[in-house]
């Protein structure tokens, strides 16, 4: 009886380390970790650029200093030229830190919802990846490194992929040949198309939707908000805008001067984005607030009159 | 024979954990507002049945496996139970492999199941303090990581409707008694279980409505993948691991469970365990 016992224990423990050899065989930390994709649709299909970091990326060791490559495949849909891309990395791909989506300078709104679409049935990236357009004169193999760190530097200002399904400012990398930057320009793509916004309404368009700070060249100085309340109200047909800001403490006060040439900007960037149908400052949900059920407001009405007012705060 | 005394902190985690489990892998089919608006009918209607099954139990013996009926109540509720079991095993496995390509619940399994077979209904009774804490910062880290992102005006488009809703049902709700035999009284406290997981079901849909707008069937995990704080955005991965731990205490849970009803089914005759 005690000798059939033993037998029992050294054959569950036999067992058992099989199961762990089995499990170890299987288990491999070491894969190729997809940073960013960069999309181009043309008139064959979808060229897709993997921007990837092997060996030392493992697992979820996002700062590892491994070098930024890129991968790049065509295919004539967006899955086959990513399966297509993945073979011809080192090791099996991985997309637990693809927290970037580069899309080609002339993408329209229907890519980025093809896009968005995908994403949902095969996982390779996130909906809350960020998006950004890229004007490339440079071969992306050399400047893999620089694109996705100007995308980690300015991530924060950057719109998701989910807000495709409405409108969105997205901002533009310029790639060039040894470097890659932010441009001052941005450009708005809505399902009218794409318009571009000069640095200015760049950046007011940046105040509005308070990503902070924000820098404006007025009267030959540069003004940085640190701070800024945006508060939007109903007012009769039309809406009055408050920007009430406050500077970083010791420099000098902003002028009356300028304050109205902040509003004036304000008035251009809201007009302007309306006009290509964007709704900054969601004024068709704060109607819809105001008056309860009714004819809603979208950019399809006539601008509406909006009274804007800039207050600077003092410390 | 052995008797279960687990606590409430233990069976009100194991519930919620595979909640948890089941909006982070699928989508809900049904907007927020029709949640709100069909779940908390359904909820109150569990929990009434919950509270009703609990005094009735309590006073009949159900899971006594004393006679034949009880024996019986305790075949069905193993399969049940079994079948919860597999569901959470199948939960962690999708998600180790999809989110960490990782077959770590494979390699653990052997230990899992043996851990759940002998350790005492007390131990997972003190652990769930501990796990309930990490939970509740866990989610405080991740409503935070998303509060420039949740939009109200998300939620005032009138909503397609797209299917019924399905309010999760586990046997929890209606074998109250056999978690919390040393004391009848505990069980009828713990009717507003079915609330809890319709809250934590609610809490999901209204996140996701309020980021992505009106899109139905993301899976939650989008959501938690959403949230970010400065220049980190990785929450997820934190959530995601300690919602591992709490799956694997279910899972342990459910197997000292399945041990005690076992043996009352099939009379296995074991000793009762000192208090």
């Amino acid at each position: 009886m005690k000798h059939a016992s033993r037998t029992a224990r050294w054959m569950a423990g036999c067992l058992l380390a099989l199961w762990c050899v089995a499990f170890l065989r299987a288990e491999t930390t070491e894969k190729s970790m997809v940073r960013a994709l960069f999309l181009r649709q043309g008139g064959q299909g979808w060229t897709v650029s993997l921007l990837y970091q092997f060996p030392e990326a493992a697992a979820d060791a996002s700062d590892a200093e491994a070098e930024i490559r890129a991968c790049t495949a065509e295919g004539e849909t967006l899955e086959r030229a990513i399966q297509t891309a993945e073979q011809a990395l080192p090791k099996t791909a991985n997309y637990r830190l693809c927290e970037y989506l580069l899309f080609d300078e002339a993408a329209s709104q229907t890519e980025l919802l093809e896009v968005q679409e995908f994403l949902q049935t095969n996982p390779v990236s996130r909906l809350s990846a960020r998006a950004f357009l890229v004007e490339q004169t440079a071969p992306l193999q050399q400047q893999a490194e620089p694109l996705l760190q100007c995308a980690e530097d300015h991530a924060a200002g950057a719109p998701h992929l989910y807000e495709a399904a409405g409108e969105m400012i997205l901002p533009v990398v310029g790639l060039e040949e040894e470097t890659a930057a932010l441009s001052k320009e941005s450009r708005l793509l809505t399902a009218q198309g794409s318009a571009p916004l000069s640095s200015e309404e760049t950046a007011m368009a940046q105040l509005l939707q308070e990503k902070l700070p924000v820098s404006f060249e007025l009267e030959e100085s540069t003004i940085t908000l640190r701070r800024c309340v945006v508060s939007v109200e109903a007012e009769g047909t039309g809406f009055a805008v408050a920007l009430t800001g406050q500077r970083k403490a010791g420099t000098p006060p902003v002028s009356e001067v300028q304050c109205r040439q902040l509003e004036a900007l304000c008035t251009q960037t809201l007009a302007r984005c309306w006009e290509n149908g964007l709704d900054l400052l969601h004024l068709g949900a704060v109607r819809a607030l105001k008056q309860g059920s009714g004819e809603k407001l979208t950019t399809k009405n006539a601008y509406p009159a909006v009274r804007v007012s800039v207050e600077m705060l003092e410390f | 024979m052995r008797k279960l005394n687990f606590s409430g902190a233990a069976v009100s985690l194991s519930v919620l954990t595979t909640v948890m489990g089941q909006c982070i892998l699928s989508g809900e089919a049904v907007s927020a507002r029709t949640l709100l608006l069909q779940g908390l009918p359904m909820a109150l209607a569990l929990a009434v049945i919950s509270r009703l099954l609990a005094l009735a139990e309590v006073e009949q013996g159900t899971f006594s496996g004393n006679t034949f009926c009880s024996k019986l109540f305790c075949l069905l509720a193993t399969l049940w139970f079994g079948a919860e079991l597999v569901e959470t095993l199948g939960q962690i496995q999708t998600l180790c492999w999809e989110q960490f390509s990782s077959m770590a619940l494979v390699g653990i399994l052997p230990l899992l199941l043996w851990a759940g077979w002998t350790l005492e209904p007390g131990v997972f009774s003190r652990s769930a303090g501990i796990l309930w804490w990490a939970v509740v910062l866990a989610a405080a880290i991740c409503f935070f990581s998303l509060s420039g992102q949740l939009h109200w005006e998300n939620l005032f488009p009138e909503p397609e409707m797209t299917g019924p809703m399905q309010l999760p049902i586990y046997a929890e709700f209606f074998a109250l008694p056999l978690f919390f035999e040393t004391d009848g009284q505990k069980s009828q406290r713990h009717w507003v279980l079915p609330f809890a997981a319709f809250l934590v079901q609610a809490l999901f849909a209204f996140g996701r409505e309020a980021v992505f707008g009106p899109a139905h069937g993301l899976q939650g995990l989008e959501l938690l993948r959403a949230g970010s704080i400065g220049g980190i955005a990785r929450f997820d991965a934190a959530f995601l691991l300690v919602w591992l731990a709490a799956a694997l205490f279910r899972c342990g849970m459910l197997v000292c469970t399945l041990r005690v009803l076992l043996c009352r089914a099939f009379g296995c005759g074991e000793q009762e365990v000192p208090e």
